[in-house]
Protein backbone atom coordinates (compact mmCIF):
# COMPACT_ATOMS: atom_id res chain seq x y z
CA UNK A 1 0.00 0.00 0.00
CA UNK A 2 1.36 3.33 -0.68
CA UNK A 3 0.97 6.50 1.45
CA UNK A 4 -2.12 8.39 1.23
CA UNK A 5 -0.40 11.61 1.73
CA UNK A 6 2.75 11.77 -0.71
CA UNK A 7 1.59 8.49 -2.72
CA UNK A 8 5.44 7.51 -3.71
CA UNK A 9 6.58 6.00 -0.86
CA UNK A 10 5.24 2.69 0.94
CA UNK A 11 2.51 2.88 4.06
CA UNK A 12 4.22 2.10 6.68
CA UNK A 13 2.02 3.64 9.81
CA UNK A 14 -1.81 2.48 9.52
CA UNK A 15 -3.37 5.04 12.17
CA UNK A 16 -7.29 4.21 13.13
CA UNK A 17 -8.42 7.58 14.57
CA UNK A 18 -11.93 7.64 16.71
CA UNK A 19 -13.21 10.83 17.89
CA UNK A 20 -17.10 9.92 18.90
CA UNK A 21 -19.07 7.80 16.31
CA UNK A 22 -16.43 9.14 13.93
CA UNK A 23 -13.83 7.11 12.63
CA UNK A 24 -10.74 8.35 10.34
CA UNK A 25 -8.02 5.42 8.98
CA UNK A 26 -4.63 6.95 7.98
CA UNK A 27 -1.68 4.75 6.16
CA UNK A 28 0.97 7.08 5.90
CA UNK A 29 4.41 6.48 5.15
CA UNK A 30 6.99 7.26 8.50
CA UNK A 31 7.57 11.05 6.70
CA UNK A 32 4.26 11.95 6.04
CA UNK A 33 2.94 10.36 9.56
CA UNK A 34 5.74 12.66 11.25
CA UNK A 35 5.46 15.13 9.24
CA UNK A 36 1.20 15.12 10.02
CA UNK A 37 1.92 14.78 13.60
CA UNK A 38 4.12 17.85 14.05
CA UNK A 39 1.54 19.56 12.66
CA UNK A 40 -0.96 18.07 15.05
CA UNK A 41 -3.46 17.02 12.54
CA UNK A 42 -3.36 13.14 13.63
CA UNK A 43 -2.28 12.46 17.20
CA UNK A 44 1.37 13.16 17.94
CA UNK A 45 3.52 9.31 18.56
CA UNK A 46 6.92 9.67 19.12
CA UNK A 47 8.78 8.79 15.43
CA UNK A 48 12.00 8.71 17.80
CA UNK A 49 13.88 10.75 15.01
CA UNK A 50 13.77 14.68 14.56
CA UNK A 51 12.56 15.38 11.19
CA UNK A 52 15.51 17.07 10.03
CA UNK A 53 17.91 14.14 10.69
CA UNK A 54 15.10 11.78 9.75
CA UNK A 55 15.00 13.27 6.05
CA UNK A 56 19.02 13.06 5.94
CA UNK A 57 18.67 9.17 7.13
CA UNK A 58 16.85 8.70 3.68
CA UNK A 59 20.06 9.07 1.64
CA UNK A 60 22.16 6.37 0.88
CA UNK A 61 25.38 5.58 2.89
CA UNK A 62 23.55 6.95 6.16
CA UNK A 63 22.61 3.51 7.83
CA UNK A 64 23.49 3.42 11.13
CA UNK A 65 23.88 0.04 12.22
CA UNK A 66 22.89 -0.93 8.78
CA UNK A 67 25.11 -4.52 8.83
CA UNK A 68 27.78 -3.47 6.15
CA UNK A 69 27.14 0.27 6.64
CA UNK A 70 30.85 0.66 8.46
CA UNK A 71 32.45 -1.74 6.03
CA UNK A 72 33.34 0.72 3.75
CA UNK A 73 33.94 4.17 4.82
CA UNK A 74 32.90 6.77 2.70
CA UNK A 75 35.52 8.91 1.38
CA UNK A 76 33.47 12.29 1.47
CA UNK A 77 32.13 11.43 5.43
CA UNK A 78 35.25 13.56 7.07
CA UNK A 79 34.05 16.33 5.09
CA UNK A 80 34.21 19.83 6.54
CA UNK A 81 33.77 23.36 5.29
CA UNK A 82 36.59 25.49 5.45
CA UNK A 83 34.54 28.42 5.93
CA UNK A 84 32.54 27.84 8.74
CA UNK A 85 34.23 24.55 10.11
CA UNK A 86 30.51 22.47 9.86
CA UNK A 87 31.53 18.97 9.22
CA UNK A 88 29.23 16.18 7.71
CA UNK A 89 28.38 14.65 10.95
CA UNK A 90 27.20 17.61 12.61
CA UNK A 91 25.36 18.83 9.18
CA UNK A 92 23.45 15.53 9.19
CA UNK A 93 22.83 16.10 12.86
CA UNK A 94 21.62 19.29 12.57
CA UNK A 95 19.97 19.25 9.52
CA UNK A 96 20.85 22.52 9.21
CA UNK A 97 23.58 24.39 6.99
CA UNK A 98 25.90 26.60 8.42
CA UNK A 99 27.13 29.37 5.43
CA UNK A 100 26.73 29.18 1.63
CA UNK A 101 30.21 27.63 1.29
CA UNK A 102 28.61 24.35 2.85
CA UNK A 103 26.09 24.26 -0.40
CA UNK A 104 29.36 23.84 -2.79
CA UNK A 105 31.28 21.56 0.13
CA UNK A 106 28.06 19.25 0.67
CA UNK A 107 27.29 19.10 -3.10
CA UNK A 108 27.36 15.69 -3.28
CA UNK A 109 24.09 15.20 -0.73
CA UNK A 110 22.34 18.11 -1.56
CA UNK A 111 20.88 17.39 -4.91
CA UNK A 112 19.18 13.88 -3.84
CA UNK A 113 18.46 15.69 -0.30
CA UNK A 114 16.76 18.53 -2.48
CA UNK A 115 14.95 16.16 -4.69
CA UNK A 116 13.58 14.69 -1.66
CA UNK A 117 12.20 17.98 -0.02
CA UNK A 118 11.21 19.68 -3.21
CA UNK A 119 10.57 17.30 -6.22
CA UNK A 120 13.34 19.51 -7.64
CA UNK A 121 17.05 21.03 -7.48
CA UNK A 122 16.78 23.32 -9.60
CA UNK A 123 15.67 26.80 -9.05
CA UNK A 124 12.66 28.75 -11.55
CA UNK A 125 12.09 31.43 -9.07
CA UNK A 126 13.19 35.56 -8.80
CA UNK A 127 17.33 36.02 -8.91
CA UNK A 128 19.23 38.50 -8.16
CA UNK A 129 19.73 41.68 -10.64
CA UNK A 130 23.27 41.15 -9.67
CA UNK A 131 23.03 37.79 -9.61
CA UNK A 132 23.13 37.12 -13.85
CA UNK A 133 25.27 34.16 -14.15
CA UNK A 134 27.34 35.06 -11.35
CA UNK A 135 28.79 31.09 -10.35
CA UNK A 136 27.94 29.54 -13.56
CA UNK A 137 31.59 27.72 -14.47
CA UNK A 138 31.66 25.99 -17.13
CA UNK A 139 31.66 23.16 -15.38
CA UNK A 140 28.93 23.89 -14.34
CA UNK A 141 26.83 24.45 -17.49
CA UNK A 142 27.92 21.20 -18.87
CA UNK A 143 26.84 19.25 -15.75
CA UNK A 144 23.81 20.70 -16.34
CA UNK A 145 23.92 19.91 -20.08
CA UNK A 146 24.65 16.29 -19.02
CA UNK A 147 21.35 16.49 -16.46
CA UNK A 148 19.11 17.68 -19.41
CA UNK A 149 20.51 14.40 -21.43
CA UNK A 150 19.91 12.22 -18.42
CA UNK A 151 16.32 13.92 -17.65
CA UNK A 152 15.31 13.37 -21.41
CA UNK A 153 16.41 9.84 -21.77
CA UNK A 154 14.84 9.08 -18.23
CA UNK A 155 11.68 11.00 -20.03
CA UNK A 156 11.23 13.33 -17.28
CA UNK A 157 10.24 16.16 -19.47
CA UNK A 158 9.39 18.82 -16.74
CA UNK A 159 12.71 18.28 -14.94
CA UNK A 160 13.97 18.90 -18.80
CA UNK A 161 12.49 22.03 -19.63
CA UNK A 162 13.31 23.31 -16.70
CA UNK A 163 16.99 22.55 -17.34
CA UNK A 164 17.20 23.82 -20.71
CA UNK A 165 15.44 27.31 -19.89
CA UNK A 166 18.34 27.36 -17.14
CA UNK A 167 21.36 26.63 -20.11
CA UNK A 168 19.46 29.31 -22.02
CA UNK A 169 19.33 31.72 -19.00
CA UNK A 170 23.25 31.46 -18.36
CA UNK A 171 23.75 31.76 -22.31
CA UNK A 172 21.78 34.82 -22.51
CA UNK A 173 23.88 36.38 -19.18
CA UNK A 174 26.87 35.64 -21.33
CA UNK A 175 25.86 37.11 -23.92
CA UNK A 176 24.78 40.46 -22.57
CA UNK A 177 27.95 40.78 -20.40
CA UNK A 178 30.21 39.93 -23.30
CA UNK B 1 14.51 54.20 20.85
CA UNK B 2 12.37 52.77 23.54
CA UNK B 3 8.96 51.60 22.59
CA UNK B 4 7.11 50.02 26.04
CA UNK B 5 4.85 46.86 25.06
CA UNK B 6 1.91 49.11 25.68
CA UNK B 7 2.72 50.80 22.08
CA UNK B 8 3.53 48.38 20.38
CA UNK B 9 0.31 46.91 21.42
CA UNK B 10 -2.04 49.63 20.34
CA UNK B 11 0.22 49.94 17.03
CA UNK B 12 -1.73 49.43 13.96
CA UNK B 13 -1.93 45.98 12.04
CA UNK B 14 -3.28 46.32 8.60
CA UNK B 15 -5.03 43.30 8.31
CA UNK B 16 -7.26 43.10 11.09
CA UNK B 17 -8.83 45.83 9.21
CA UNK B 18 -10.86 43.04 7.45
CA UNK B 19 -9.46 44.71 3.89
CA UNK B 20 -9.80 42.14 1.14
CA UNK B 21 -11.89 39.72 -0.32
CA UNK B 22 -13.38 37.00 1.56
CA UNK B 23 -12.05 38.78 4.42
CA UNK B 24 -15.17 36.62 6.77
CA UNK B 25 -13.26 33.58 6.31
CA UNK B 26 -9.71 34.45 5.11
CA UNK B 27 -8.32 36.37 8.62
CA UNK B 28 -5.33 36.78 6.53
CA UNK B 29 -2.69 36.74 3.33
CA UNK B 30 1.40 36.47 4.36
CA UNK B 31 4.43 35.88 1.95
CA UNK B 32 7.75 35.92 3.62
CA UNK B 33 11.20 35.30 2.12
CA UNK B 34 13.99 34.09 3.49
CA UNK B 35 17.74 35.71 2.73
CA UNK B 36 21.43 35.58 3.60
CA UNK B 37 24.12 37.53 2.94
CA UNK B 38 26.66 36.46 0.86
CA UNK B 39 30.46 35.33 2.44
CA UNK B 40 28.54 35.36 6.03
CA UNK B 41 28.45 32.64 8.31
CA UNK B 42 24.08 31.25 8.99
CA UNK B 43 22.57 33.03 11.89
CA UNK B 44 22.65 29.50 14.10
CA UNK B 45 26.48 28.81 13.54
CA UNK B 46 28.29 32.28 13.96
CA UNK B 47 29.84 33.84 16.62
CA UNK B 48 28.67 37.17 18.54
CA UNK B 49 30.74 39.65 16.06
CA UNK B 50 29.80 38.11 12.91
CA UNK B 51 25.76 38.60 14.10
CA UNK B 52 26.33 41.99 15.03
CA UNK B 53 28.07 42.77 11.72
CA UNK B 54 25.51 41.26 9.81
CA UNK B 55 23.10 43.05 11.82
CA UNK B 56 24.29 46.28 11.30
CA UNK B 57 24.76 45.51 7.22
CA UNK B 58 20.98 44.95 7.18
CA UNK B 59 20.34 47.92 9.72
CA UNK B 60 22.26 50.46 7.25
CA UNK B 61 20.42 48.55 4.02
CA UNK B 62 17.01 49.91 5.15
CA UNK B 63 18.14 53.19 7.53
CA UNK B 64 19.50 54.09 3.55
CA UNK B 65 16.40 53.65 1.82
CA UNK B 66 13.95 56.35 1.74
CA UNK B 67 11.27 54.22 1.48
CA UNK B 68 11.69 52.27 4.08
CA UNK B 69 13.15 55.31 6.66
CA UNK B 70 9.72 55.28 8.26
CA UNK B 71 10.10 51.30 9.79
CA UNK B 72 10.00 51.30 13.08
CA UNK B 73 13.94 49.29 14.16
CA UNK B 74 13.51 46.67 17.09
CA UNK B 75 16.92 45.19 18.93
CA UNK B 76 15.27 42.32 20.65
CA UNK B 77 17.90 42.28 23.94
CA UNK B 78 16.94 46.02 24.33
CA UNK B 79 12.93 44.70 24.78
CA UNK B 80 11.53 43.43 27.92
CA UNK B 81 9.97 39.99 27.68
CA UNK B 82 6.40 41.73 27.54
CA UNK B 83 6.64 43.58 24.53
CA UNK B 84 8.71 40.34 22.67
CA UNK B 85 5.37 38.64 23.60
CA UNK B 86 3.26 41.54 22.15
CA UNK B 87 5.48 41.22 19.41
CA UNK B 88 5.01 37.18 18.88
CA UNK B 89 0.97 37.54 19.46
CA UNK B 90 0.81 39.91 16.24
CA UNK B 91 3.10 37.65 14.47
CA UNK B 92 5.60 40.68 13.87
CA UNK B 93 8.43 38.96 15.06
CA UNK B 94 8.66 34.48 16.00
CA UNK B 95 9.57 32.94 18.91
CA UNK B 96 12.88 31.80 17.79
CA UNK B 97 13.96 35.26 17.38
CA UNK B 98 12.45 36.60 20.49
CA UNK B 99 14.81 34.78 22.25
CA UNK B 100 17.36 37.40 21.22
CA UNK B 101 20.84 37.54 21.37
CA UNK B 102 23.17 39.55 19.63
CA UNK B 103 22.34 40.91 16.56
CA UNK B 104 18.80 39.79 17.27
CA UNK B 105 16.44 42.26 15.66
CA UNK B 106 13.27 43.89 13.27
CA UNK B 107 12.15 46.34 11.37
CA UNK B 108 8.26 46.74 11.09
CA UNK B 109 6.17 49.93 9.27
CA UNK B 110 4.16 52.13 10.48
CA UNK B 111 1.18 50.01 8.70
CA UNK B 112 1.74 47.02 10.20
CA UNK B 113 2.30 44.83 7.04
CA UNK B 114 5.75 44.74 6.55
CA UNK B 115 8.20 43.07 9.31
CA UNK B 116 11.78 42.46 8.49
CA UNK B 117 13.69 40.22 10.89
CA UNK B 118 16.97 39.87 11.14
CA UNK B 119 19.24 37.11 12.06
CA UNK B 120 16.20 34.43 12.91
CA UNK B 121 17.26 31.28 11.26
CA UNK B 122 18.14 33.58 8.01
CA UNK B 123 20.16 36.41 8.39
CA UNK B 124 16.93 38.75 6.51
CA UNK B 125 13.24 37.21 6.60
CA UNK B 126 11.05 39.88 5.23
CA UNK B 127 7.57 39.14 5.52
CA UNK B 128 4.52 40.64 4.50
CA UNK B 129 1.11 40.43 5.78
CA UNK B 130 -2.70 41.73 4.53
CA UNK B 131 -6.23 40.95 5.14
CA UNK B 132 -8.28 38.77 3.52
CA UNK B 133 -7.65 37.05 0.12
CA UNK B 134 -4.68 39.40 -0.55
CA UNK B 135 -1.78 36.64 -1.29
CA UNK B 136 -0.76 38.34 -4.71
CA UNK B 137 -0.70 41.42 -3.52
CA UNK B 138 1.81 40.54 0.26
CA UNK B 139 3.97 38.67 -2.24
CA UNK B 140 4.30 41.46 -4.92
CA UNK B 141 5.10 44.11 -1.07
CA UNK B 142 7.27 41.15 -0.40
CA UNK B 143 9.12 41.11 -3.57
CA UNK B 144 9.90 45.25 -3.64
CA UNK B 145 11.25 44.99 -0.12
CA UNK B 146 13.22 42.09 -1.67
CA UNK B 147 14.39 44.34 -4.22
CA UNK B 148 15.29 47.27 -2.04
CA UNK B 149 17.37 45.28 0.43
CA UNK B 150 18.81 42.96 -2.63
CA UNK B 151 22.00 45.68 -2.57
CA UNK B 152 23.39 43.47 0.55
CA UNK B 153 24.12 40.63 -1.84
CA UNK B 154 22.57 38.22 -1.27
CA UNK B 155 23.69 34.27 -0.92
CA UNK B 156 22.32 32.92 -4.31
CA UNK B 157 23.62 30.05 -6.14
CA UNK B 158 22.60 30.14 -9.96
CA UNK B 159 20.96 26.65 -9.79
CA UNK B 160 19.87 26.61 -5.96
CA UNK B 161 18.31 29.96 -5.93
CA UNK B 162 18.74 31.45 -2.60
CA UNK B 163 20.83 29.46 -0.25
CA UNK B 164 19.00 28.89 3.68
CA UNK B 165 20.08 27.56 6.28
CA UNK B 166 17.42 24.87 6.26
CA UNK B 167 16.92 22.68 3.40
CA UNK B 168 13.45 23.21 2.96
CA UNK B 169 13.97 27.12 2.91
CA UNK B 170 16.07 27.04 -0.59
CA UNK B 171 15.45 28.33 -3.74
CA UNK B 172 12.67 31.33 -3.54
CA UNK B 173 12.73 31.12 0.01
CA UNK B 174 9.62 32.02 -0.02
CA UNK B 175 6.72 30.53 2.36
CA UNK B 176 2.74 31.94 1.39
CA UNK B 177 0.12 31.34 3.65
CA UNK B 178 -3.31 32.12 4.53
CA UNK B 179 -5.72 32.40 7.79
CA UNK B 180 -8.84 30.44 7.30
CA UNK B 181 -11.94 30.47 9.26
CA UNK B 182 -13.10 26.63 9.33
CA UNK B 183 -16.01 25.91 12.01
CA UNK B 184 -18.61 24.11 9.93
CA UNK B 185 -15.87 22.11 7.88
CA UNK B 186 -14.55 21.79 12.09
CA UNK B 187 -17.85 20.86 13.00
CA UNK B 188 -18.44 18.17 10.09
CA UNK B 189 -14.60 16.60 11.21
CA UNK B 190 -13.18 17.40 7.70
CA UNK B 191 -10.00 18.96 8.29
CA UNK B 192 -7.78 15.67 8.44
CA UNK B 193 -9.05 14.70 5.19
CA UNK B 194 -8.95 17.77 3.94
CA UNK B 195 -5.05 17.94 5.21
CA UNK B 196 -4.40 14.93 3.38
CA UNK B 197 -5.56 15.95 -0.06
CA UNK B 198 -3.56 19.47 0.76
CA UNK B 199 -0.27 17.34 1.48
CA UNK B 200 -0.85 15.85 -2.15
CA UNK B 201 -0.91 19.01 -4.03
CA UNK B 202 2.57 20.16 -1.58
CA UNK B 203 0.81 22.33 1.01
CA UNK B 204 0.39 22.08 4.95
CA UNK B 205 -2.51 22.81 6.76
CA UNK B 206 -1.40 23.20 10.43
CA UNK B 207 -3.71 24.54 13.43
CA UNK B 208 -3.16 28.70 14.37
CA UNK B 209 -3.61 28.51 17.92
CA UNK B 210 -1.63 25.32 19.89
CA UNK B 211 -0.91 21.80 18.26
CA UNK B 212 -3.79 19.41 19.33
CA UNK B 213 -5.87 17.87 16.35
CA UNK B 214 -8.39 20.47 16.03
CA UNK B 215 -7.40 23.78 16.75
CA UNK B 216 -8.98 26.39 18.90
CA UNK B 217 -11.49 28.34 17.33
CA UNK B 218 -11.27 26.49 14.44
CA UNK B 219 -8.69 29.11 12.93
CA UNK B 220 -5.71 27.32 10.49
CA UNK B 221 -2.88 28.30 8.59
CA UNK B 222 -2.33 26.82 4.89
CA UNK B 223 1.07 27.31 2.94
CA UNK B 224 3.46 25.92 0.72
CA UNK B 225 5.88 23.03 1.46
CA UNK B 226 8.07 23.07 -1.36
CA UNK B 227 10.11 26.47 -1.68
CA UNK B 228 12.24 25.11 -4.92
CA UNK B 229 11.70 23.99 -8.61
CA UNK B 230 8.28 26.16 -9.22
CA UNK B 231 8.10 30.36 -9.42
CA UNK B 232 7.27 32.77 -6.62
CA UNK B 233 3.80 33.22 -8.81
CA UNK B 234 3.03 29.64 -8.97
CA UNK B 235 4.19 28.81 -5.23
CA UNK B 236 1.37 31.91 -4.59
CA UNK B 237 -0.73 30.84 -6.58
CA UNK B 238 -1.32 27.23 -5.40
CA UNK B 239 -1.89 28.46 -1.90
CA UNK B 240 -4.39 31.07 -3.31
CA UNK B 241 -6.24 28.28 -5.39
CA UNK B 242 -6.46 25.73 -2.01
CA UNK B 243 -7.43 28.50 -0.08
CA UNK B 244 -10.43 29.65 -1.96
CA UNK B 245 -11.31 26.13 -2.69
CA UNK B 246 -11.63 25.44 1.28
CA UNK B 247 -13.77 28.65 0.97
CA UNK B 248 -16.16 27.04 -1.27
CA UNK B 249 -16.38 24.11 1.11
CA UNK B 250 -16.86 25.64 4.31
CA UNK B 251 -19.72 27.89 2.46
CA UNK B 252 -20.90 23.86 1.74
CA UNK B 253 -20.50 22.66 5.15
CA UNK B 254 -22.25 25.58 6.39
CA UNK B 255 -25.26 25.26 4.40
CA UNK B 256 -25.12 21.58 5.55
CA UNK B 257 -24.76 22.01 8.97
CA UNK B 258 -28.01 24.37 9.13
CA UNK B 259 -30.14 22.64 7.23
CA UNK B 260 -29.23 19.63 9.53
CA UNK B 261 -29.32 21.16 13.00
CA UNK B 262 -30.36 24.71 12.54
CA UNK B 263 -31.86 25.20 15.44
CA UNK B 264 -29.40 23.18 18.00
CA UNK B 265 -26.79 25.51 15.75
CA UNK B 266 -28.82 28.75 15.97
CA UNK B 267 -29.36 28.20 20.22
CA UNK B 268 -25.37 27.12 20.42
CA UNK B 269 -24.42 30.35 18.51
CA UNK B 270 -26.94 32.82 20.78
CA UNK B 271 -25.03 30.79 23.94
CA UNK B 272 -21.75 31.82 22.51
CA UNK B 273 -22.84 35.39 22.31
CA UNK B 274 -24.31 34.75 25.80
CA UNK B 275 -20.94 33.69 27.37
CA UNK B 276 -18.93 36.36 25.77
CA UNK B 277 -21.07 39.15 26.75
CA UNK B 278 -21.95 38.11 29.87
CA UNK B 279 -19.12 35.90 31.63
CA UNK B 280 -16.69 37.83 34.65
CA UNK B 281 -14.05 35.25 34.02
CA UNK B 282 -12.93 33.13 30.61
CA UNK B 283 -9.80 31.81 29.50
CA UNK B 284 -8.26 32.17 26.01
CA UNK B 285 -9.17 29.00 24.56
CA UNK B 286 -13.43 28.88 25.65
CA UNK B 287 -13.07 32.94 24.15
CA UNK B 288 -11.53 31.37 21.13
CA UNK B 289 -13.99 28.64 20.60
CA UNK B 290 -16.95 31.55 21.26
CA UNK B 291 -15.45 33.71 19.03
CA UNK B 292 -15.36 31.43 15.97
CA UNK B 293 -19.03 30.46 16.90
CA UNK B 294 -20.01 34.26 16.99
CA UNK B 295 -17.94 35.08 13.73
CA UNK B 296 -19.96 31.81 11.87
CA UNK B 297 -23.07 33.21 13.22
CA UNK B 298 -22.64 36.65 12.32
CA UNK B 299 -21.81 35.38 8.53
CA UNK B 300 -25.02 33.31 8.20
CA UNK B 301 -27.28 35.80 9.06
CA UNK B 302 -27.77 34.17 12.73
CA UNK B 303 -26.82 36.82 14.79
CA UNK B 304 -26.86 40.64 13.48
CA UNK B 305 -23.67 41.33 12.19
CA UNK B 306 -20.58 41.63 14.10
CA UNK B 307 -17.98 43.52 12.13
CA UNK B 308 -15.20 41.54 10.98
CA UNK B 309 -12.74 44.33 12.21
CA UNK B 310 -13.77 43.64 15.84
CA UNK B 311 -13.46 40.26 15.45
CA UNK B 312 -9.99 40.59 14.04
CA UNK B 313 -8.58 42.67 16.65
CA UNK B 314 -10.38 40.63 19.82
CA UNK B 315 -8.16 37.67 18.57
CA UNK B 316 -5.20 39.62 19.48
CA UNK B 317 -6.78 41.65 22.83
CA UNK B 318 -7.58 38.70 24.38
CA UNK B 319 -4.24 37.06 24.40
CA UNK B 320 -2.01 37.34 27.23
CA UNK B 321 0.51 39.64 26.40
CA UNK B 322 -1.80 41.89 25.17
CA UNK B 323 -3.88 41.96 28.29
CA UNK B 324 -1.01 42.41 30.34
CA UNK B 325 0.68 45.00 28.24
CA UNK B 326 -2.64 47.22 28.50
CA UNK B 327 -2.69 47.19 32.54
CA UNK B 328 -1.49 49.48 34.95
CA UNK B 329 0.38 47.18 36.71
CA UNK B 330 1.13 43.44 36.62
CA UNK B 331 -1.65 40.91 37.02
CA UNK B 332 -1.72 37.81 38.68
CA UNK B 333 -2.88 34.54 36.58
CA UNK B 334 -6.84 34.46 37.72
CA UNK B 335 -6.74 38.60 36.95
CA UNK B 336 -6.06 38.17 33.72
CA UNK B 337 -9.10 35.81 32.61
CA UNK B 338 -11.10 38.60 34.46
CA UNK B 339 -9.37 41.13 32.73
CA UNK B 340 -10.57 39.27 28.94
CA UNK B 341 -14.12 38.93 29.95
CA UNK B 342 -13.78 42.52 30.39
CA UNK B 343 -11.97 43.28 26.52
CA UNK B 344 -14.92 40.97 25.15
CA UNK B 345 -17.85 43.36 26.63
CA UNK B 346 -16.36 45.96 25.71
CA UNK B 347 -15.82 45.56 22.68
CA UNK B 348 -19.08 43.32 21.76
CA UNK B 349 -21.38 45.77 23.67
CA UNK B 350 -20.55 48.61 21.01
CA UNK B 351 -21.81 45.93 17.54
CA UNK B 352 -25.03 46.36 19.75
CA UNK B 353 -26.88 43.29 18.60
CA UNK B 354 -30.46 43.12 19.64
CA UNK B 355 -32.81 40.47 19.65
Amino acid sequence: MKCERCGARDAEIHIRHQKGKEIADFHLCRQCAEHMAKEGLIPDISFELPINSFLWGLLPGHEPGHPGSDAVPSPASDLVCGHCGLDRSSLRRSGSYGCPDCFKVFHEDLGPLLRKIHGSEIHRGARPRNACGNDSSPEEVESLRMELRDAVEKEEYERAAVLRDRIRKIGECHEDRG
Amino acid sequence: MKIGAREIADSPLEWVGGKGEYSGMILSSRVRLARNLKGHVFPWRAGKEELADCAQRVRSAIRSEDSLRPFTLFEVDALEPLSRGVLIEKHLISPALARGGPGSGAAVDGLGVVSIMINEEDHVRIQAILGGMSIHEAGRIARRMDELLEKLDYAFDNRYGFLTACPTNVGTGLRASVMIHLPALTRLRRIGKLAVDCGKIGLTVRGMFGEGSDSPGSLYQISNQVTLGQTEDELVEKVSGAALGLVRQEETARGRILAERGPGLEDKVWRAWGLLTFSRVIEAREALELLSLVRMGSEMGILPEVKVATLNALLLDIQKAHIQARSAAELPPEEIGRKRSEVLRRALADPGVES
